[in-house]
């Protein structure tokens, strides 16, 4: 294995069924809610919550709390990292299935 | 849902996700073109109207600025023409905020039927100045492009 395939520049940080679709939905939008999110990718809050740490962790997802009222509101963004891996990301998945001679290279 | 995945299926999700964020993003441009055309319609019948229509217009006013609030509030996804468009303090509330204060003093001075030629004409311009900067908001989400 010479790791020159395109799948290994896949970032395993996003390539994750949960994580990809949190970044994904980040990268559409501005800012998300937890609970959109949570209703979007149709998860329970402590799976959610475990992703969105990994994430947070890698510097790719700010999360913002407060309260609206009494109610507690998670809002998030992507980093400029974030934004720049997930672009990364895309194009590699881009190359892949196009099989560019970039690939073989 | 910790399988793997092919490249094709995480394409696939993506563009599934844009187009979830696409949709919601829709909406809010919707409602705020709901809201300016009825902000606009509200303040002719406060501004034009016979008294009797004054009165009757301000009923569905407030539950159509509650529903209007109650949909900002709630919105989960906010691009960035909406997140310009919602700003508390932001260009659009401000210009909302300015035409609607304009509108006060013109409810009283601008009465339609009275000595002055052009009363009924700025009344009915400050009318629709008041839905502008909602209508403008929702053009400008529903056409940045996604």
């Amino acid at each position: 294995m010479s790791g020159s395939h395109p799948r290994h520049e896949l970032d395993d940080v996003i390539h994750a069924p949960v994580r990809l679709s949190i970044m994904a939905a980040l990268a559409a939008a501005e800012k998300a809610e937890f609970r959109f999110l949570r209703d979007t990718i149709e998860v329970s809050d402590s799976l959610l919550s475990k992703h969105i740490l990994t994430l947070e962790e890698a510097g790719y997802v700010e999360v913002e709390k407060s309260f609206v009222g009494k109610r507690p509101r998670t809002r998030l963004s992507l980093t400029d990292s974030g934004r720049r891996a997930f672009d990364t990301y895309v194009s590699v998945l881009q190359r892949l299935m196009t099989g560019s001679p970039h690939d073989r290279d | 849902m910790e399988d793997e995945f092919t490249a094709e299926e995480a394409l696939r999700r993506i563009g599934d996700f844009e187009r979830r964020v696409r949709r919601s993003a829709g909406k809010a441009g919707l409602v705020h073109l709901l809201a300016g055309a009825a902000t606009a319609a509200y303040r002719a019948a406060v501004l034009l109207g016979p008294r009797r229509l004054q009165f009757s217009a301000a009923i569905p006013r407030g539950p159509l600025v509650g529903m209007s609030a109650r949909h900002h509030g709630r919105l989960g996804a906010r691009d960035r023409a909406i997140a310009w468009a919602t700003r508390a303090g932001g260009v659009v509330h401000l210009a909302y905020l300015g035409m609607t204060t304009a509108a006060l003093p013109a409810a009283v001075f601008l009465r339609p039927g009275e000595p002055g030629g052009g009363r009924t004409a700025s009344a009915a311009a400050l009318a629709a100045a008041t839905g502008l900067p909602l209508l403008y908001a929702g053009g400008r989400i529903l056409r940045t492009p996604r």
